[in-house]
């Protein structure tokens, strides 16, 4: 086998390799066009499971933010975690307006709190959790 | 590969000139330097010499000649191949501009529905919502004047959000929460809150716009109620938050807020 014929053979290996090398970069590129947040992944049911748990609100307040903001509405179905995310905020705040005097804006977080009440199915035991944490502040 | 080798080659060969192109041929030449033609004769037809020029191996007189044309083909092939997949790389790396170009197309496309919704947020005192509508659609990157009425609100909604985590997780701390990290973080939050007002943002168009007063005025009295609550801040704490440093408000949060795992 002489040194042109060697030459040749790497020559073809090296354009199926380059030629596999395009077809992947081309999927890639396209990916990356159509979707600049590509690398990234909404927070899951079980990170949400995690922090309800764990009583971690900071972090469940978070994950819903970042996941509407990144996302919008997540593919999987995390609807209920979002109701909970929504009544520990209200909650928050309604308690803040009620020590200021402020019914108005108070009874306003109360109704947010009552449509996610209603939402959050069988995490209301998580609710119920919050509710003891917050009356104790 | 074949050897090739006929009368009409030796023929061929002889002549001084190739006799498609006229470039200089020598003696012992069977495929033409120039034009890549055979330069024997032996075929007499253009499909015939396309032929013969794709042989890699041509035997003339006992010798093997090479012909370069496959190769240098190849080395083409291969070199359009790599030449493409650094231009896919180059707009895979630049893809954010290609998003961020869509976004602001949308941005101007959807003015009056955005504007709307922020406004929307606004009146009803939703900055959180504000804040996560403006970050998703990207509005702060958007390349244009349009927006820039809601900018400053738009600064102050995101430290107002980064505030109210940091106060929630102070107080409401896990047993991994470090307290002194919360403390840092709303004493630093807060700075920022105070120093990235309306003001700071004059150079911007209708940056003191009612709308935006009110938004300022109002996340402000909301922080304070917040802090006053969960962080046991006085009416006189607060009142002079505004005027301290970031040490000062580090050591008052540290006096008000109670050790839970001490």
């Amino acid at each position: 086998m002489n040194i042109h014929k060697i030459l040749n053979i790497f020559l073809n290996f090296c354009i199926i390799v380059t030629a596999f090398l395009l077809i992947a970069v081309i999927c890639f590129t396209a990916e990356n066009l159509s979707d600049s947040s590509v690398y990234a992944h909404p927070y899951s049911r079980s990170s949400f499971t995690y922090a309800a748990g764990n009583q971690d609100y900071e972090q469940l307040l978070s994950m819903y933010r970042d996941n509407l903001t990144t996302f919008g509405q997540s593919s999987e179905d995390l609807s209920d975690y979002y109701a909970l995310a929504q009544y520990v905020e209200a909650a928050i705040n309604r308690k803040a307006y009620l020590e200021a005097g402020d019914t108005e804006r108070a009874e306003r977080e109360q109704n947010i709190m009552n449509t996610a009440a209603a939402a959050l199915g069988e995490l209301s035991g998580y609710k119920d959790n919050f509710d003891k944490k917050l009356t104790a502040k | 590969m074949e050897p090739i080798q006929t009368e009409q080659q030796t023929q061929a060969a002889q002549a001084k000139t190739c006799r498609y192109c006229g470039g200089p041929l020598s003696d012992d030449t069977v495929v033409c330097p120039m034009c890549g033609l055979s330069a024997t004769g032996e075929f007499q037809t253009p499909a015939a010499n396309r032929k013969i020029t794709y042989q890699t191996h041509i035997q003339r007189n006992g010798k093997i000649i090479h012909s370069r044309k496959p190769i240098v083909i190849k080395l083409v092939i291969l070199a359009v191949l790599l030449l493409a997949i650094f231009v896919c790389f180059f707009v895979a790396s630049q893809s954010h501009v290609v998003s961020n170009s869509r976004l602001e197309r949308e941005a101007k496309t959807h003015y009056a529905e955005y504007s709307q919704q922020l406004d929307s947020y606004l009146s009803e005192e939703d900055y959180m919502n504000f804040n996560i509508f403006w970050q998703q659609k990207k509005l702060s990157i958007c390349d244009t004047n349009l927006y820039d009425k809601y900018y400053p609100v738009s600064r102050l909604t995101s430290t107002y959000a980064y505030l109210y985590n940091d106060i929630v997780s102070a107080a409401f701390p896990t047993e991994y929460d470090n307290r002194e990290t919360a403390i840092q973080s709303i004493a630093s939050d807060l700075e920022l809150f105070y120093e990235y007002d309306l003001e700071h943002f004059s150079h911007y168009e209708a940056y003191n716009r009612p709308a935006n007063v009110q938004a300022a005025a109002r996340m402000e009295a909301n922080l304070h109620n917040m802090l006053r609550t969960y962080c046991g801040l006085t009416d006189e704490d607060v009142n002079s938050l505004k005027d301290m440093s970031q040490n000062r408000i580090i050591i008052l949060l540290e006096e008000r807020i109670p050790n839970e795992h001490s």
